[in-house]
């Protein structure tokens, strides 16, 4: 847990087109830690997700990943860096089977014999996209298409995993499922950046994370002193 | 009957070239939202390469078909190079009036160069003559565009079905942000699509040349109205849709024209709009299921 | 004051046209009048396609109608009834009419026509509601020239009076300008332009949508129908597919060039296009250089350029040169910073 991080921000400032969204955001995500970015509702969350995949342009600072500066890049070239992304309300491709979905998630797996498995590790991970695989993503419940997103997300067999807020929407049984299963991958060497409206759900699980306010990091310390902390519960996360 | 089915066989051609067409427009429309006005001109500009090779430098047959494939392959990779790439992500309506202008433009400077009359499409001699079945007349053009037509459509969906790069198409065509976090490479996923979509073209000249005999500059504008229709008659992006309601506008424009009255066979254009029109009203998504979402 | 300003305006205005129209060699005239027109068009079709964002093909159908409709009444008797012998009603067929109540007459029934088209604006979406109105066009033209009893077909009409001169046109233009700046103004054209940015906002601040597009498609079907009908006097010919695709993209490029949503954008991107038309025009004849060599007749390449011209205008600057602002002494002072101090 020392060293050079897997992934560096460093003054971060980024939006859409002329609107600033986040400002001056600096973080890292330490080689086999679960890190989350909390906040409420729109404060940037999303936005700091898509400029470190390479969906939207940082207008400042530097994104660095493995030692390796990828603020320019495009996303496919970040994801050929070995980071998944599994995106803010799942959005798998509704018009293929989960099968197919899976397929693009392991684009860049060049063999065939590494395609399988992966896939038989995604699968023993969500038995249910087993059972599914031939089913349109358009027509699978929530729960099984979050576990698909991440399925997809995994399949390429990343370094990190960028989740955006995974347990939206899903009912506590699922989230918990989910939850156990991210334990599960960090633990096989799967350091996870985890973005989060719940809290509570995050912080158990996280050796570290950070409090998003106005598009600015305001708070950092370890998960379970944060998940203690008063100050935090009332002003950022606006829960009891 | 008899006079029913003759119309249909008749119609078989028109109907190849509607579905080849459509499919290839189907492929761009999904993949970027555009309805690309200048597909009409990608084949036209085919089937001038084919002609030029053919009359002009007295070239064989075959070559004139690989001139008529290279011509569209060259001229869609370039309008999608100078004309939509850099409007890359702006809206559909831009992007239309984008591929009128490529349209326009591209039509205008061949009629400059080489005038809108006809030119012959010379067909070798194992492609004329007919066969009859019972007091059915079949051309063998029609059989060979039938099953070029056939093979084409089947190798595309297979392509589009069961290949990476055909998977990552139909991601695309979706989502195309998400499919680029995948790892996709998206611009190059486009080349490939225009480059097919173009294929497809420069297929239907040849087929257009053999049914026909010749070929002209605004020979594009026929077909690229139908060509769009047809696209969404069977479910934008959706290759086997757009190949079946390519057929489905095809035969029936020649048998709505061939049940007119002989004074009223002008009103031919007013079959696709029709068509257009009652499928806005009840089932605007389309005959099969679309791939966008 | 303001009231003796306007007067003086109005006569200056009156005293350049009467002078113009003297003094114009034929040529000029021609373009000035051509000019004209194409402001009308363009002024017109920025009302639906500019600030009511309903991007719409369909002003070559409305023209065509509105064409027709005066030319029916405008036309020689003895062209109408002795030497084609349409079938059109008695009291069409033996009078003929002046100018005036043919253009009033144009102009309203082209506007009821162009109305129709507010009402698939509902429920298409922007692209399919583009594609329609392109069927709309293709539609009046193809049953334009398959009812030659009424229409003559292909063939057109000819035979027509000469009656657009420089008052018609340029009184209806100015005419035209001056409604839509005080219509820019006033509540029912705010009401528009709320709508065209954000539909959901407008019905929640109370804009009956269905009202304001057919509002929106009338004033702008009325003057295209009236501009088609000008033009007509002009040329002296009439057949259905001067209204095609051609001539419907040409305006298209005007308000685009001029930025769509801007009344001088509109005024400017015609007189940019038919400057371009006019002057490209002997190149497309072919002339002697100078008695030196002769330039090959390059007939389309007026289209060939405006249509890259739209293409660069699209990638460059989409916004069009006044974006949707009007010309006025801000709008020339931050022109004037932009080109000094360059961002």
């Amino acid at each position: 847990m020392s060293g050079e991080p897997l992934l560096k921000l460093e003054r971060i400032t980024s939006g859409y087109g002329r609107k600033t969204v986040i400002r001056d955001v600096g973080f890292h995500v330490q080689q086999g830690q679960i890190v989350t970015l909390l906040g409420a509702n729109g404060v940037g969350k999303t936005t700091t997700l898509k400029t470190i995949t390479g969906l939207l342009n940082a207008t400042a600072g530097r994104t660095t990943y493995g030692g390796r500066d990828i603020t320019p890049l495009k996303p496919y070239e970040i994801a050929a860096l070995g980071m998944g992304y599994c995106p803010e309300g799942r959005r798998v491709f509704g018009n293929l089977t989960a099968h197919e979905n899976l397929m693009v998630g392991a684009y860049r797996t060049r063999s065939q014999k590494d395609f399988n498995a992966n896939l038989k590790w995604i699968h023993q991970l969500f038995p249910r996209l087993n059972e599914r695989r031939s089913q349109l993503s358009d027509t699978m419940s929530g729960g099984e298409q979050q576990m698909l997103a991440i399925g997809r997300a995994l399949i390429s067999r990343p370094q990190l995993l960028l989740l955006d807020e995974p347990s939206l929407g899903l009912a506590p049984l699922v989230v918990e499922h989910i939850v156990k299963t991210l334990v599960a991958i960090n633990r096989a060497g799967v350091s996870i950046l985890l973005v989060e409206q719940n809290a509570q759900m995050a912080l158990r699980i996280s050796h570290h994370a950070y409090v998003m306010d106005n598009g600015r990091i305001v708070r950092e310390g370890a998960g379970m002193d944060l998940l203690q902390d008063r100050e935090i519960a009332d002003i950022y996360l606006g829960f009891q | 009957m008899d006079y029913f089915l003759q119309q249909v066989i008749n119609s078989l051609g028109w109907g190849s070239l509607n579905a080849v067409m459509a499919a290839g427009y189907t492929m761009t429309f999904g993949i970027i939202g555009l309805v690309n006005f200048a597909h009409g001109e990608v084949m036209m500009v085919g089937a001038m390469a084919a002609f030029w090779l053919m009359v002009v430098l007295k070239l064989p047959f075959w070559m004139g078909c690989l001139g008529a494939m290279a011509g569209s392959i060259a001229v869609g990779l370039l309008i999608e190079r100078l004309a939509f790439k850099p409007l890359r992500g702006a809206g559909m309506i831009t992007l239309f009036i984008t591929s009128l202008a490529a349209s326009f433009g591209i039509r205008t400077l061949l009629i400059m160069l080489v005038t809108d009359k006809l030119k012959p499409f010379p067909i070798p001699d194992y492609l004329r003559g007919a066969i009859l079945l019972g007091d059915i007349i079949i051309f063998k053009k029609t059989i060979l565009i039938l099953v070029l037509t056939f093979l084409a459509g089947a190798a595309l969906i297979y392509f589009v079905k069961n290949t990476k790069t055909g998977t990552a198409m139909r991601a695309m065509s979706y989502d195309p942000e998400i499919a680029g976090t995948m790892g996709v490479n998206t611009e190059r996923v486009i080349i490939v699509t225009f480059a097919v979509a173009s294929f497809l073209a420069g297929m239907a000249a040849i087929f257009w040349g053999i049914k026909f005999g010749s070929v002209r500059c605004s020979m594009g504008v026929i077909i690229v109205v139908n060509a769009f229709i047809a696209s969404v008659l069977g479910g934008i992006g959706n290759v086997l849709g757009a190949i079946v309601a390519g057929f489905i506008i095809g035969v029936g424009e020649t048998l709505f024209v061939a049940y007119l009255p002989d004074q009223l066979v002008g009103l031919r254009p007013l079959f696709v709009w029709i068509v257009f029109f009652v499928l806005l009203i009840f089932k605007p998504s389309g005959l099969f299921r679309p791939n966008i979402k | 004051m303001q009231k003796l300003k306007n007067i003086i305006l109005l006569a200056a205005a009156v005293g350049l046209l009467y002078f113009l129209d003297r003094c114009l060699p034929g040529f000029w005239l021609t373009l000035l009048l051509l000019f004209g027109i194409n402001s009308i068009l363009a002024v017109a079709l920025n009302i639906t396609n500019g600030w009511a964002n309903l991007f719409s093909l369909g002003h070559g159908g409305i023209m065509l109608v509105g064409g027709y409709t005066a030319a029916f009444m405008t036309l020689p008797v003895a062209f109408k009834r002795d030497l084609l012998d349409l079938a059109l009603p008695g009291f069409l067929l033996n009078i003929q009419v002046p100018f005036l109540p043919a253009l009033i007459v144009g102009g309203l029934v082209g506007a009821v026509f162009g109305s129709v088209l507010a009402l698939p604006a509902l429920r298409l979406k922007g692209l399919y509601f583009l594609l329609a109105t392109l069927g709309f066009n293709f539609i009046t033209i193809t049953i334009a020239e398959n009812i030659p009893d009424i229409t003559n077909g292909p063939m057109g009409l000819r035979q027509f009076p000469a009656h657009t001169n420089i008052w018609w046109v340029w009184g209806i233009a100015i005419f035209l300008i001056y409604l839509s700046v005080r219509l820019r103004r006033s509540t029912i054209g705010r009401a528009l332009i709320v709508m065209g940015q954000d539909e959901e906002l407008a019905s929640h601040l109370g804009v009956n949508l269905l009202r304001y597009r057919l509002y929106a498609f009338g004033l702008s079907a009325f003057f295209t129908a009236i501009g088609g009908i000008l033009w007509v006097h002009l040329i002296l010919n009439l057949y259905p597919r001067v209204f095609g695709l051609h001539l419907v993209f040409n305006v298209v490029t005007m308000i685009v060039i001029g930025g769509l949503g801007s009344i001088s954008g509109a005024v400017i991107g015609a007189a940019i296009i038919t400057g371009f038309v006019e002057i490209l025009a002997p190149l497309e004849e072919g002339f002697g250089f100078f008695g030196l060599f002769a330039v090959p007749r390059l007939l389309g390449l007026t289209t060939l350029i405006l249509a890259a011209v739209l293409i660069v205008i699209l990638v460059v600057r989409p916004e069009g040169i006044m974006g949707n602002r009007e010309i006025s002494w801000s709008w020339i002072k931050s022109q004037w910073q932009r080109f000094r101090r360059p961002q």
